[in-house]
Order: structure tokens, then C-alpha cells, then sequence
């Protein structure tokens, strides 16, 4: 019976929505302006497609991108739409009197109420069904559309306008003037669409806002993903507000005094609020990513990390707040921070995070040019005022050294993230590249220092070998141990150790690198390489044709040789560039992921022969120099020279590997500025069959496949007629037609 | 006349923020028939309607619907009557058609029955030939059928009808009225006015209340002793000298010259006055041409029964 005069009473609603001009004339303005939204991401999408500047995923581009998608434009203006929609759901039978209707009529308050506001809500479906055209028409124009993908948005913008209607309906019941109704739910719509950010700089009131921000909740269902919390959010608010309706018409029998209303609205707020935190807990919550590709959720490898890093974990920040990335800790920017971490946060909710922020001013800095004479600490205070930051919170590098555990000069004075978890700590970094933030890889890699520990790397010095700490084009500080470089293995799980092979290798060493020494290794030296193969080491050894030839021992010990050097013609590079090929079947099981057929640029490679004593190891070609030719006659001609072994054993019941290149600038800083395309991806690759796949960590996701457009040019002019013109044309004239047949009556 | 009251108030108290509308009514209700419920703006009539009708809860005291509390049994209360209020509370959008078919699921009508039901009361108050037209569309008249047309879609016990005549023509009046006399018939009818020759033609009983309280509740001969004035206005050829009037005709209380020959007659109530005075006059040679009550006013009638009230 309840339910059957609730839908009685959201029929007549709807009739009045049907019969009047104002829903059709919204329907078609939503129309034209939606169509605007999707019509400029389309055409613009065609057009970089066209160029060749295509995106990965036609799907995410045009909607779920938050990037000019049509999504995006209608969670923007929908506020706009609502006032008018529900201005006269109870203002007009209030000053017509035929509220007394329902009052005299065997209904209960919240049968008049939710009847009513499902009408609304219902008239909302015709909203969403012109966004539903435009995905049918992106279904038809994108090849391998995501279709599910899509429909999160779908639901956080529908969630969204039965929000705004739920406040608009409260507001039409507390006047009878129509216009009154509409300008006050604009102006209350208007706030809580923009309100994310204001008093940005107060903590307590920046959780407010951000709480109160519904188009933000909205957002994160436009990128795919639905999250109960959020869902519960705006069931909450819709509840809260119904509440207060049911109450002020209630409150049109009792005639109650405001201090009663006030009483009820407040417990009514109470219970809502209680079972909206509660059901929104982390624990509670419930996250589905209806992406193709997942991108919302973290890759396996990153999942299988955070289900060992059980209990609470910190990201303390130290963020040098004039630097790069120190606005992050600015108290406008940590609830945007804290999203960052979002899909980690998801796994273990005991995340706590914290800021440390401390200022850094050069001598030549852009900010001590403005205060000449001015000592860092005062500039530091000055500058903090400009920003509206208070300086108090702002320590200097001294203060804030003495109070952390991390050494601030290492890093450069830079802002970066320590994450800690039960007494382990592992630094997180920002990189000097386009997207400047860590990845998932890097985050993967810190999760798994807190778990695991690093791996370490000695590094042969003493010799002239190729260095991690010298600086120079062929030493392997690019790609080794700068701080800044994404690919950086020291920012993907792996320290290093200068070492003098004159000592034996210390027994946390986990990975021995020996890289061309131009001055021949001792006896003792060589002895202690050989323990440490001996004894079950890990090793990267890399060889040139001109090395010292105390490398020639080492290999042999391995059952290797060093053969002639290799010259490749090309048209473009010298000859002494060989490009190694490493795929075929017999290098997969080395190269994995990154098998994807480009060759590895090998400046100045040898040959490597096989002798035929391997004691144990098993040899494995990982690299070929296809193209290239022997200098000299060669011994194994033939056939193409290998330029790269993986050599394996098993050692005390442990799996030992090793790895030898003929060339030692493989890793070099000068192959990195290259910027061969395999070269990092190569020694990523190096580093992870070393140890086993757990450094660098990978990120298996699925590559999306809706990266081709079918439309062509003469398909969107068609669809802007039928968009733009015919549709709210169609839309107008159909309701025109109604509401003329019955006005004639 | 059926013993059990279809409305039964008692001790019905209402305040609207600080002031009281209703001071402990009570009233009762009984068989079908037309009530009339008189009193001046802001008595506490539509206060009292609004009440029984369930718009309103009463700050205290009772009042039952065909014995049901309206306070614990709201719904069922409201199940057993119809209300049009002061403005139809019609929907503009929707044709007679329509809305009765709304009005007649909101007041529990079973589906299967409701066409019939539309049908019914369409018939009865005269719309069955503009049943499809819109209500926006309707003259005043029509609207107020089409009103009261809802209120009785659910055959309840009480009809309760809120100054339905006002604003309409004289036409539109008497078919209203005809229409309530009709309806009258087999429901109880309670319906407020300010116009006291409607109450004199149409109703079995009158409650008047003024003040909050009930002044008057009674049938209508009862009404009628209260609306006789006490004056009569006489017009003959040769008025005689007052005090020849008086000390022939002791009830004669005072008298008003009004012009050379017309004089008004203040009695203390003898029935026989007229018959008294057309004696005195045949017998005095006055030359009588006319005698007649003065109109009594609603203001006069509430002044009258509101003396020694207004606690």
C-alpha cells in the first residue's frame, strides 16, 4: 500500500513534468549542451587521431578521463538544471492550496515525499538517457569501446542530480513562491558544486568542504570505478534531505515549533550520518573498477605487495615547500595528496599521512634574488607569507636534519616521501621528467624495501672501472644512482656499494658489478671474485674489447671468452653501434615483458665465446648482434655473434645468476642520453632476472585496445546535425506537441 | 437520524504559536444531512475543519471520525472523509478524468473499482460531459463540482466543505447548492459560510463558533429563534403616538420614529406581535401599508451569540 500511493503520487508527478513547458525546455537546453561537450571531445580526439597523436584509449579520452570529457561538462553544470526542475514540486501546491489534497488524503508524510521526489528523480533518467546516446554513438565510433567502463559515470552523474533534486525538493517545500525556491537551490547548488578548496588553508575546514563537494564524489565514478563509500555518500545526503522533507511536511499537520523541527532534523542528520560513516568505513567499503584495463586498481604485483604490508603504515612526506612537489604539502593540497594514494589506501586503510616541510633557499634562487640581504630564514618567512603558509609550520634543513632519520643532502634538499611500516623506512622520490610523480613500479619498488629489504649492489672500484658515483658519459650514474631519473634503479629497490676487490666482498653484498677495468685485477682480487661466484653470488660483468685483461680469467671461469670486436653498417650511426636484437624464442624467458622485438643500441660490442668448461652454469644468448660483422676473421663465422650471456646454476640449492655483456656503455650515462629505446628498459630487465623478479617491480596490465577511431570527418558534421539540431528540435517539438493537444482540452 | 456521532470532538484545544483558535470544544455530530458552520474570520471554523480533515493536529483534546481517533488512526481516519477546502485543490495539468482517477487511488478506491467510482460522482456533480476537458480549463462553477467531486470519490461519512459558494455567480450557486442538498442525502455534510439565507435554505443543523468557542449548536428552528431579530419596521398612513402603542401592547419595549411615517418597534420577543399590532392598527385607523422583521445580519447573529463570551 505504501509503495503503491508512493508510485501514485510519482505519477501524477511526472505528468506535471510531462505537461509542463519547463522540463521539455531544460531537456532540450541539456541536450544542445551536451552535445557541445561531447561533439568538441570527439572532434578533437578525431583530429589528433587523424595527425597520428591518437590516444591509447578512445574510452577514457571522451569520458572518463576527467580531462575535457562530456562527463566531465555535465557534472560541471548540471547544478544549473535542477533548481528548475524542482522549484514547483511542492511550492505550488503550497500556494495553490492543494497541498491540502494530500494532507486530508490517508497518506503518510513520506509517501507524499518520496512520490514526489521519485518523479523528479524518474524525469532525471531522461537526463542521462542523452548521455546515453552519446555512448551508443562512441560505441559505434570507437573501436573496442569499453563499454562498462562508462557506466560509472553514468551512475555518479545520475547520484549527483538526485542529490542536487533531493536539496531542491526540501527547498520547494519551505516557500510557496516558485522563484524563491529555484534561486535559493541554485545558489545552495552552487555552493556545494564549488565549495572544494574554499577555506582550503584551515585543515578542519578543508576535510568540510572536501566532504561536502559532491561533484568531486561524483568524479572518481567518472573514472570507472565505483566505490560504496561514495555511493553511501550520496545515499546519505539524498536520505538527509528527504528526511528534512518528510519533516516540514509532517510539519504542515503538527504545526510544531522550530526548536521541535530543529530536534528532529538534527536526528534525523544523526542516524544518517552514523550509518553513512559506518557503511563508509575502509573496512566497509567495497570498490569496483569497470575498466577494461583496470586502470583505476593497482597492477597484481602492487596488490600481492599490500596484502603482506598488513597493519598501520606511514608516507611521511618532507617537502621542501619552495621546491618542486613542496606544494604537496601545503595544507590547499593534501586532501589532493591523499587521493594519490587512494587505490593503496584501498588495500590497507591504515595509512597515516604526514608532512614535514622545511625550506630550502639557494643563494641564486628566484626567491633570494627578491630579498637581497636577507638571511634563507627570513626570506623563508616572507616567501611563506605570500603563499598564505605559516611559517611556523616551515623548518629550516638544520632543524628538520636533527628531527629525521633520513639524510636530507643525500636527497638533495628535494622534496621526498619516506614511507615506513613496522621500524622499516624506504625513501620515495620525485623525478626531473614530465610526469615528475612516482609511478606505480617505483611505489611497488618502495613497498617492497619496507617488505624485503634492498638489494645490494657492489660495485667494483679501484680499477678504473665504469663508476655509480662518477659522473661521467660512460659511467652508470644515470641509470644506476641519480636520484632524479625514473628509471634510476636505485629508486626501483637497489643500493650500491663502491667496493675494492682487494678486500673479500662483504657478505650483504647481493649483486657483484664488475664493469670494464682499464688496470688488470691481482691475484687476490681475482681470488675474490671467485669466492664470491663460489660462494653463490649474483654477478654483472661487462666486458670491452679493450678492458683489462684480467676480465679474461673471470669469464673463463664462467666458460666464456672474449671474441673479436663487431662492427655494424648503418645509415644513420657509426659502425662501431651495434643494435642487438634479443628476440626469438631462445631470449624470452630473459627478457619477458619487455620482449617487444626493438633492438638494444651496444656501442663498441664484442663477440662472447662459449669454452667448455661453464662449471655448471648453464649459457644462455640473451642478446645478437644480427647485422653485425666480426673485425678480423672470426671464430665462429658463421653464425651471428652473441654479445650477451645469462649464465644460471644451482648453488647450495639457490639458483645463481649471472649476467655478461660484451660492451660495458650498455648502462652507461651517454646510452641513456641516447635514449635508446630498450637501453633502460635493458637494464631494468638485467636487474630484475637477477633477483629473482622482485627489483624493479613489474606492472602487468593489460595494454587498452580502443585506441582506434572508425568515424570519419563526414560522420561528425552528420552528428552535430543529428546532435545539435534534430534531437532537441525533436525534443521541443514533441513536447510542444503534447502540451498543445493539451492545453486545447 | 442515527445515534452514533460521525464526528465527536471534546475538550479540542489548538494554538497557533501563542495564541489559541480552538478553547476545549466539543461537539458531536450525528446522521446524514447538511451542518452549517458558522463563524466570523479567525473563529477557529477552518481550524476546526482542517483538524478533523487531519491537515492539522490539535494541540490537545480529541476528535474522533466515525469513532476513529484522528490522531492515533490518522489514516483510517481520513479514509472516512472527503474535504474540499476554500480552493479546490485541483491539478491544472490533469483532465476531471485524471485528477479523479488520482484523487480516487490517493482515498483507497480499489483499482477495479475506480473507474466506476469517476464515473459515478462525474454523473452526480454534473461533469460527465467535461470529464475529459483540463481543470485549468473550467469555469468556477465546474471547478467546484469537480472539487467537491473529489471529496466524494470514497463515498466517505462526512463531506466536508470549505466555503464552497464563494467566488461563484448566482448560477453557479444554486447549482452548487443543489448539488450539496443532493449529496446531503445519504452523507453527512458539514460545510462553512458566511452567507446566513445558504444556512437558513440548506441546513439541518448549525454550529457556529466565535472566539474559539462553540456559541451556538443546534438545529434550525432553534437558529431560526436566534435569527429573528427583535425589531419590525411599521409603515402606515397615520402613525399613531408611541405611548399609545406601548400602553396598548405591553411587549412593546421602545420605539423609533424613522420618518413621518414610519416607525421601528423594539418587542421582547412575543410571538404574536404582528398579528398584535395589524389588531391595534384596524382598531386606530393607522392606515397600516406595511410591517415587517428587520434582515438580521451574521454580524448581528454572531454579536448576539458571542454576548458574555470572547473568554
Amino acid at each position: 500500500m505504501i509503495l503503491h500511493n508512493t508510485l501514485r503520487v510519482a505519477a501524477k508527478e511526472l505528468r506535471y513534468l510531462a505537461f509542463s513547458p519547463v522540463g521539455w525546455i531544460l531537456l532540450a537546453i541539456f541536450c544542445v549542451q551536451t552535445a557541445s561537450a561531447y561533439l568538441t571531445s570527439l572532434n578533437g580526439n578525431y583530429q589528433n587521431f587523424v595527425l597520428g597523436r591518437g590516444m591509447d584509449s578512445f574510452t577514457e579520452a571522451l569520458y572518463t578521463s576527467r580531462f575535457r570529457t562530456v562527463y566531465g561538462s555535465v557534472i560541471q553544470n548540471i547544478y544549473l538544471f535542477i533548481p528548475l526542475l524542482t522549484m514547483a514540486v511542492f511550492s505550488r501546491e503550497l500556494q495553490s492550496g492543494s497541498v491540502k489534497l494530500f494532507l486530508s488524503a490517508p497518506l503518510r508524510s513520506a509517501e507524499i515525499v518520496l512520490g514526489k521526489y521519485l518523479a523528479v528523480a524518474g524525469y532525471l533518467l531522461l537526463f542521462i538517457a542523452f548521455l546515453v546516446v552519446t555512448i551508443v554513438i562512441s560505441a559505434f565510433s570507437v573501436e573496442n569501446f569499453d563499454l562498462l567502463a562508462v557506466l560509472p559515470g553514468l551512475l555518479g552523474i545520475y547520484l549527483l542530480a538526485c542529490t542536487y533534486a533531493a536539496i531542491g525538493v526540501f527547498v520547494s517545500s519551505l516557500t510557496q513562491y516558485q522563484m524563491i525556491a529555484a534561486v535559493v537551490t541554485l545558489a545552495i547548488l552552487f555552493v556545494l558544486s564549488s565549495i572544494a578548496g574554499w577555506f582550503a588553508a584551515t585543515p578542519v575546514l578543508n576535510e568540510i568542504t572536501f566532504w561536502a563537494s559532491m561533484a568531486g564524489r561524483a568524479v572518481v565514478f567518472e573514472t570507472g570505478l565505483i566505490g560504496t563509500n561514495h555511493l553511501f555518500y550520496f545515499l546519505a545526503i539524498i536520505a538527509v534531505f528527504i528526511g528534512f522533507t518528510i519533516l516540514r511536511i509532517a510539519n504542515l499537520r503538527t504545526g510544531d515549533r522550530w526548536t521541535v523541527l530543529t530536534a528532529r532534523g538534527g536526528a534525523v542528520v544523526a542516524v544518517v550520518v552514523v550509518v553513512g560513516w559506518v557503511l563508509s568505513l575502509p573496512q566497509h567499503t567495497l570498490y569496483f573498477d569497470l575498466t577494461r584495463d583496470k586502470r583505476n586498481s593497482l597492477a597484481p604485483e602492487s596488490v600481492a605487495l599490500m596484502d603482506r604490508l598488513t597493519g598501520p603504515w606511514e608516507i611521511d612526506t618532507h617537502a621542501s615547500v619552495f621546491g618542486n612537489e613542496g606544494y604537496i604539502s601545503w595544507p590547499t593540497q593534501t586532501i589532493r595528496d591523499r587521493l594519490r594514494w587512494a587505490a593503496y589506501a584501498r588495500r590497507n586503510h591504515q595509512l597515516t599521512m604526514s608532512y614535514r616541510r622545511f625550506y630550502r633557499i639557494e643563494p641564486d634562487s628566484h626567491f633570494a634574488t627578491q630579498y637581497p640581504d636577507q638571511p634563507p630564514a627570513e626570506i623563508a618567512r616572507r616567501t611563506a607569507g605570500r603563499f598564505g603558509l605559516d611559517p611556523d609550520t616551515i623548518l629550516s634543513p638544520e632543524r628538520l636534519q636533527a628531527a629525521t632519520d633520513v639524510d636530507l643532502a643525500a636527497e638533495d634538499y628535494r622534496t621526498f616521501r619516506v614511507l615506513r611500516w613496522n621500524g622499516e623506512r624506504a625513501v620515495l622520490r620525485f623525478f626531473e621528467d614530465a610526469n615528475r610523480f612516482p609511478g606505480e613500479r617505483t611505489r611497488g619498488a618502495a613497498l617492497r624495501r619496507l617488505l624485503d629489504g634492498p638489494v645490494t649492489v657492489g660495485v667494483a672500484a679501484g680499477r678504473g672501472e665504469r663508476s655509480t658515483t662518477r659522473n661521467g658519459l660512460t659511467d652508470y650514474v644515470q641509470r644506476f644512482t641519480a636520484i632524479t631519473e625514473r628509471f634510476s634503479l636505485i629508486n626501483h629497490g637497489f643500493d650500491f656499494a663502491s667496493l675494492s676487490l682487494a678486500e673479500p666482498v662483504a657478505a650483504d653484498v647481493d649483486i657483484l658489478l664488475i664493469a670494464d677495468p682499464r688496470t688488470p685485477y691481482g691475484e687476490a682480487e681475482l681470488g675474490h671474485v671467485a669466492d664470491f661466484v663460489d660462494r653463490g653470488g649474483d654477478m654483472v660483468l661487462l666486458v670491452e674489447g679493450d678492458s683489462a685483461a684480467s676480465v679474461d680469467p673471470i669469464l673463463a671461469g664462467l666458460g666464456l671468452a672474449r671474441g673479436p670486436v663487431l662492427r655494424q653498417p648503418h645509415e644513420d650511426y657509426p659502425e662501431t653501434l651495434i643494435l642487438a636484437d634479443h628476440s626469438g624464442g631462445v631470449v624470452d624467458a630473459y627478457w619477458g615483458a619487455n620482449n617487444d622485438g626493438l633492438p638494444v643500441g651496444m656501442p663498441g660490442a664484442i663477440e662472447l665465446l662459449t669454452a667448455p668448461d661453464a662449471d655448471g652454469f648453464t649459457r644462455t644468448p640473451i642478446a645478437i648482434a644480427n647485422g653485425a660483422d666480426r673485425v678480423g676473421d672470426g671464430t665462429s663465422a658463421g653464425t651471428a655473434p652473441v654479445v650477451a650471456y645469462a649464465l644460471e646454476r644451482t648453488h647450495a640449492g639457490e639458483r645463481q645468476r649471472v649476467l655478461v655483456f660484451g660492451d660495458a656503455d650498455i648502462f652507461s650515462t651517454a646510452s641513456a642520453g641516447r635514449r635508446d629505446p630498450l637501453t633502460a628498459t635493458s637494464i631494468m630487465d638485467a636487474f630484475h632476472h637477477l633477483t629473482e623478479g622482485a627489483y624493479p617491480v613489474q606492472r602487468t596490465r593489460d595494454e587498452p585496445i580502443d585506441g582506434t577511431l572508425t568515424i570519419e570527418r563526414g560522420h561528425i558534421q552528420g552528428l552535430r546535425w543529428f546532435l545539435f539540431g534534430l534531437l532537441p528540435l525533436s525534443v521541443l517539438a514533441g513536447g510542444g506537441t503534447l502540451l498543445l493537444s493539451r492545453r486545447r482540452r | 437520524m442515527s445515534d452514533a456521532s460521525v464526528i465527536e470532538v471534546s475538550g479540542l484545544w489548538h494554538r497557533y504559536s501563542k495564541d489559541w483558535a480552538l478553547k476545549g470544544l466539543d461537539l458531536a455530530v450525528r446522521g446524514t444531512g447538511v451542518i452549517g458552520l458558522l463563524g466570523s474570520n479567525g473563529a477557529g471554523k477552518s481550524t476546526l475543519m482542517n483538524i478533523v480533515c487531519g491537515c492539522l493536529s490539535q494541540t490537545k483534546g480529541t476528535a474522533l471520525v466515525d469513532g476513529l481517533d484522528v490522531r492515533a488512526e490518522p489514516l483510517e481516519a481520513r479514509r472516512r472523509i472527503g474535504f474540499l477546502p476554500q480552493q479546490a485543490p485541483l491539478s491544472p495539468e490533469l483532465t476531471i478524468r485524471e485528477y479523479l482517477t488520482f484523487c480516487a487511488g490517493l482515498r483507497g478506491v480499489a483499482r477495479a473499482e475506480i473507474a466506476d467510482a469517476v464515473g459515478f460522482v462525474a454523473e452526480r456533480c454534473g461533469l460527465t460531459a467535461m470529464i475529459d476537458r483540463l481543470t485549468a480549463n473550467l469555469s468556477g462553477g465546474y471547478r467546484q463540482r469537480t472539487g467537491i467531486a473529489q471529496a466524494l470519490i470514497h463515498q466517505p461519512s462526512v463531506i466536508i466543505l470549505d466555503e464552497p459558494t464563494v467566488g461563484l455567480d448566482p448560477n453557479q450557486i444554486v447549482g452548487v447548492r443543489s448539488l450539496i442538498r443532493e449529496i446531503a442525502e445519504q452523507h453527512t455534510v458539514i460545510f462553512s459560510t458566511h452567507i446566513l439565507p445558504e444556512v437558513e435554505s440548506m441546513c439541518r443543523d448549525v454550529i457556529m463558533i466565535e472566539h474559539g468557542h462553540i456559541v451556538f449548536n443546534g438545529d434550525m428552528d432553534a437558529f431560526r429563534r436566534v435569527v429573528t431579530p427583535s425589531t419590525l419596521i411599521l409603515v402606515c398612513e397615520a402613525p399613531p403616538d408611541p405611548g399609545q402603542i406601548k400602553s396598548a401592547l405591553p411587549s412593546v419595549e421602545r420605539i423609533e420614529r424613522l420618518g413621518e411615517r414610519k416607525l421601528r418597534i423594539g418587542h421582547g420577543g412575543a410571538g404574536d406581535i404582528v398579528e398584535a399590532l395589524i389588531e391595534q392598527g384596524r382598531a386606530g385607523g393607522w392606515g397600516i401599508r406595511e410591517v415587517y422583521f428587520e434582515k438580521s445580519s451574521l454580524e448581528d447573529v454572531f454579536a448576539e451569540l458571542s454576548k458574555g463570551d470572547g473568554k
